[in-house]
């Protein structure tokens, strides 16, 4: 690596960052940073960071299928069950594999109501 | 490298010098080489909280530091807060609200709990939890150890008021 | 407060002038721990002390072939290497059986293990050093040889034939059975409209110290004398075993326990590696001091709370409960606990299932099965909270099934506070309890009513919140019933010693110990009211068996109500002393003067007619002053011992908000609250505090806290990041209020507190966490609570 470069923040970015920890201060059993670019209500950059469901932080692929596109329960359910297929949590005391996979779906319906303003969104995505 | 270090230091504002093992952690050179035992080994891995001590103004835990670490730091105890007046106050709080009943985790509480209204006047309940939840208690329940704390706050707020 | 009955006094000794008691007054002496200026044992550093080291056993279960040490022998600063075989000979072995626990049986067990290995973490040698650090390096040098055999390690097939017994000489694993069965079960249940099932398993937990345990013992050859110090709650029985296994008199050895970091039952225990060490000492002739890492406190600290238990309750449609009926497994270690046995735990589980409600129909069968794990003994509260949480869990079933308001049929089942004295189906006595006037008053603080209608209101959002409701009786103030009569030598009395010395001073000597719940204070406290004096004049000395009276000691509850009443009565007896001398330097008599405010005043006027000082510098330097005849007695020793009621019952009942996040699992704590009615309370902060450090560890229990074994008998988190226990981020704030029914057994009236707290929480959690997830239909009955838990109730995952 030679560099790094950060883009500016503009007036359509917006953020979301939130971890499941059993107490404060605990390493996370699953958690979220993401990154937009929101303009009239679609995602014209969506980048989701997952940790702790693998041995690595991800950067999710299923953030593709909420790009530039009319999000609706149907399209966050669509973009879940890829996020699923897509990482490998690990099963530990804290949780196991199907319980990080639970919670990483949930967080990212939790990140697309919170990023596009839309607290109806929370429960979609199967994660109900 | 097993051949003794050369460290020196201040500790409370007292120049130590000192030959330690290179693994000699700062909780236990604190312990037995200075005998200043208020600093306390609950689980030398870092999450008890009972080993907290100040380095150059910041709170560490002494169990995840090595002596060797120290070297040209400026360290201070809960014996050095103690004697300098710096938590006479919490401390009177502390007793009138019973927030110590064995009293082991009460060095690392008060390190703690000084740390934070140093950065910040009128924590909530809510932040004095919160900057706490490093430091395990098993005898109050936390609750006392919360209300002194704000009360503290409060009383340092009316003084500077 | 006149808990007294019979002859008549001006003033109770409890509603003197300037009593301190039921005030909240700071604890004395806290100056030290506040300054880091404490005496813990890990602090303790005697000339040429030695530190040991244990190596450990890494299976389960294992044959021991040999123990190559001379590798380790010599490596820099060893000054020993010990085996078990060898240590035999300075300790013998010890079998923790009492004999009211019918049929209760186990195998002598070593210091150190020496043919056979039977928990991961067991001793098998000793490496001893001049230093911890060089003890350490030394130990990976012992080379031990093991033949790994099959463990028993799931308590469920513990008693099949295919499984291994782990003693064959006791010919299986049962180490005890208790059957009871009173008043027709059968037919209640058949009386009942419906009949309600649960299955409860209970996490094996542990109690965490932060202080772990720590011993230094200090043989001294030219005296013949043993001194230990240690944080032990019983010194004095620590004192007759540590004699009685190595060969010494009791007064050939000295128990000091100074500053204690937390026990909570974790250390009122015989421990086989403190027991090495005491013997390591003698064998050295020097000091040796053992100090337990954290991993090794897991490993090796007691565990406790290992149930599984099934439950039954029959209950007809007006809420009436026809009958309780339990079936308990616990699973513990290889070993019966020394002294106190590891069958009370699950034999209290069947003496308090069902405690609070009238029901008098009740049938229980308690199994307690050796497994190859840690040992497991009391622990703070011991089996209360098993027997709440299954009682408490099948009375809100029972309330579910039938469409009743759990309050409602606690009101309708609980024993009438006008009711007593009475007794328990398993032959309990209550002399007198208050759960209606306790329950009442819980709902007036929690606002019943109004979380009610909040829970409605926020159901409507998808947000669940629950309230869980939990009543108990506790045990406290034993008296020999708990373990004398069993054969063991644990004092059910305590004594307490008193004088005025020379300078007007007030030096008390007590046989109860302090580990932090304020044993101190509320001694001085007591003795400072019914004498008459300032607190600050009253200096106590406790935890040391060469100057204390004779006692039990702090434990199950009991340091106030017994050693407060010692107090009270030896005080009583050097107030009598001093007037009896104030009267005849006065000439006048003693039932015409008092004692207020560190002076001897007229009883009529207050008027100051001597201060204590002057009056002890007469009795100690001028007795040529005094009229002939009198011998001044400025000492006076009374111990107190419950004679009449075996175990002084409290009574309270808890309540618990919280919300459960039903997409996640999680739980959030939202508030607790205690009403605990334990008779006369001398000092309510303290008190108060107790409850509600007690409640902490119930919370830790019912949400965090989890031994892990994997099916070799691994401990899988012995650290405290796997291990969870509750930190100050996720406890919610506890209200506590208080209703007080007086022991009119002493004169004090105080019952105990100590373990109320723990008694309950978990119970209300789980209920509320019910109550939470009432509309989804599921229903748990496993602690902890963990999110996977939840998660896996709603069929999320």
């Amino acid at each position: 690596m030679i560099g790094v470069e950060i883009p500016v923040m503009r007036k359509t970015s917006a953020h979301f960052f939130n971890e499941f920890t059993r107490r404060h201060g605990d390493y996370a059993i699953v958690g979220l940073a993401a990154q937009a670019e929101v303009e009239k209500g679609v995602f014209t950059d969506f980048r989701l960071g997952f940790f702790a469901v693998g041995d690595r932080p991800i950067l999710a692929r299923a953030a593709g299928i909420l790009l530039s596109r009319a999000v609706t329960p149907s399209l966050i359910s669509e973009a879940s069950d890829a996020l699923g297929v897509e990482i490998e949590p690990q099963e530990d005391q804290q949780a196991s594999a199907a319980m990080r996979r639970h919670l990483a779906k949930v967080l990212l319906a939790r990140a697309v109501a919170a990023l596009l303003g839309r607290p109806e969104l929370r429960h979609a995505g199967g994660a109900v | 490298m097993t051949t003794a270090m050369a460290i020196s230091l201040q500790v409370n504002g007292e120049r130590i010098d000192a030959q330690v093992p290179p693994r000699l952690n700062l909780a236990d050179f604190l312990r037995e080489h200075l005998h200043l035992t208020g600093t306390h080994v609950g689980c030398e891995h870092g999450v008890c909280g009972a080993c907290t001590v100040r380095v150059n103004g910041e709170i560490v835990r002494a169990c995840l530091m090595l002596a060797v670490q120290a070297d040209a730091a400026s360290v201070e105890t809960i014996e050095g807060l103690s004697d300098s007046g710096e938590i006479s106050d919490l401390q009177t709080a502390f007793s009138d609200r019973n927030a110590l009943q064995c009293g082991y985790c009460t060095p690392g509480m008060l390190m703690t709990a000084q740390d934070l209204l140093k950065q910040e006047a009128e924590p909530t309940r809510e932040r004095i939890r919160e900057h706490l939840s490093g430091n395990y208690c098993r005898c109050t329940g936390y609750q006392a150890i919360i209300d002194a704390v704000e009360a503290t706050a409060r009383l340092r707020g009316k003084r500077t008021a | 407060m006149t808990g007294i009955s019979g002859k008549p006094e001006p003033l109770s000794m409890l509603d003197r002038p300037n009593s301190y008691i039921g005030k909240s007054v700071p604890r004395p002496n806290l100056a030290r721990l506040m300054q880091g200026r404490g005496l813990y044992v890990s602090d303790i550093q005697l000339p040429r002390m030695g530190h040991v080291v244990f190596v450990r056993s890494p299976y389960a279960h294992a044959k021991i072939l040999s123990i190559d040490a001379g590798e380790a022998r010599v490596r820099p600063g060893v000054i020993a290497v010990v085996t078990g075989r060898e240590l035999s000979a300075v300790i013998t072995p010890w079998v923790g059986v009492l004999s009211h626990l019918k049929g209760l049986k186990s195998a002598p067990q070593h210091a150190m293990a020496i043919d056979r290995a039977c928990w991961q973490g067991e001793a098998v040698a000793a490496v001893v050093a001049t230093s911890r650090a060089l003890a350490e390096d030394a130990a990976e040098a012992v080379l031990v040889e093991y033949e790994e055999l099959a463990a028993v390690t799931d308590m469920r097939a513990a008693l099949d034939p295919s499984t291994p017994v782990i003693h064959p000489l006791l010919g299986d694993n049962l180490a005890f059975e208790r059957i009871h069965d009173t008043g027709q079960v059968d037919q209640a249940f058949a009386d009942a409209d419906e009949v309600v099932e649960a299955n409860f398993v209970f996490g094996r937990h542990t109690g965490v110290t932060l202080e772990p345990r720590a011993v230094v013992a200090d043989w001294n050859v030219a005296e013949a004398r043993l001194t230990i110090y240690q944080g032990t709650q019983a010194p004095h029985m620590v004192q007759n075993i540590a004699a009685l296994h190595l060969g010494l008199n009791e007064q050939q050895v000295r128990i000091v326990c100074k500053d204690v970091g937390g026990s909570f039952g974790i250390k009122v225990h015989i421990y086989a590696d403190e027991m090495a060490t005491y013997a390591l000492s003698k064998l050295l002739r020097r000091p040796i001091k053992f100090v337990a890492d954290r991993v090794e406190s897991f490993n090796t600290d007691i565990h406790a709370r290992d149930h599984r238990c099934k439950g039954r309750i029959g209950v007809k449609r007006d809420g009436t409960v026809t009958a309780f009926e339990i079936d308990d497994l616990t699973g513990i270690g290889p070993y019966s606990m020394y002294p106190r046995t590891s069958a009370i735990e699950a034999n209290q589980v069947v003496n308090l299932v069902g405690g609070p409600y009238v029901t008098k129909s009740y049938r229980a069968r308690a199994r307690v099965v050796f497994q190859n794990k840690n040992v497991m003994c009391q622990y703070r509260a011991v089996g209360h909270p098993i027997a709440c949480s299954v009682t408490e869990g099948l009375i809100d079933l029972a309330a579910t099934r039938i469409g009743k308001d759990p309050v409602e049929i606690r009101r309708h089942n609980l024993i009438p506070d006008d009711a007593y004295p009475c007794g328990s189906p398993t032959g309990l006595k209550f002399e007198r309890l208050s759960h209606h006037a306790s329950l009442e008053k819980l709902l007036g603080m929690m606002d019943y009513k109004g979380l009610r209608a909040e829970q409605a209101a926020l159901r409507e959002r998808q947000v669940h919140r629950g309230i869980g409701i939990a009543s108990f009786i506790e045990v406290t103030n034993p008296s020999a019933a708990f373990y004398g009569v069993g054969g063991a030598k644990i004092s059910s009395q305590d004594g307490v010693a008193v004088r005025l010395d020379a300078q007007g001073s007030v030096i008390c000597q007590t046989s109860i110990t302090e580990q932090g719940q304020g044993s101190e204070s509320v001694t001085a406290q007591i003795v400072a009211s019914a004498l008459g004096v300032s607190m600050e004049r009253v200096r106590v000395i406790l935890g040391d068996t060469d100057v204390t009276p004779y006692g039990g000691g702090t434990w199950a509850s009991r340091g106030a109500g017994i050693g407060g009443e010692a107090a009270l009565q030896a005080t009583k007896s050097l107030r009598k002393n001093i007037l009896d001398v104030a009267a005849a330097i006065l000439q006048s008599s003693p039932d015409e003067l008092d004692i207020v405010d560190n002076g001897i005043v007229n009883m009529a006027d207050g008027v100051l007619r001597i201060e204590l000082k002057a009056l002890a510098r007469v009795v100690y330097f001028r007795p040529d002053t005094l009229p002939p005849g009198i011998q001044p007695e400025l000492m006076a020793t009374r111990h107190f011992v419950p004679r009449e009621y075996p175990f002084a019952f409290t009574n309270g009942v808890q309540a618990s908000w919280l919300e459960v996040d039903t997409e996640t699992g999680f739980i959030k704590l939202l508030k607790h609250w205690v009403v605990e009615d334990c008779g006369t309370i001398i000092n309510p902060q303290l008190v108060d505090e107790q409850i509600r450090g007690g409640v902490v560890q119930g919370l830790g229990a019912a949400l965090f806290e989890k031994c892990i074994y994997d099916e070799r008998g691994q401990l899988t988190n012995a650290n405290m990041a796997d291990y969870l226990v509750p930190m100050s981020g996720e406890m919610p704030d506890i209200d506590v209020g208080h209703v007080v029914s007086p022991t009119l057994e002493s004169e004090l009236g105080a019952k105990g507190a100590g373990e109320a707290g723990t008694a309950g929480a978990a119970a209300a959690v789980a209920n509320a966490v019910n109550d939470a997830l009432r509309p989804f239909g599921t229903v748990v009955t496993e602690i902890p609570l963990t999110p996977q838990v939840i998660l896996t109730a709603l069929r999320r995952i």
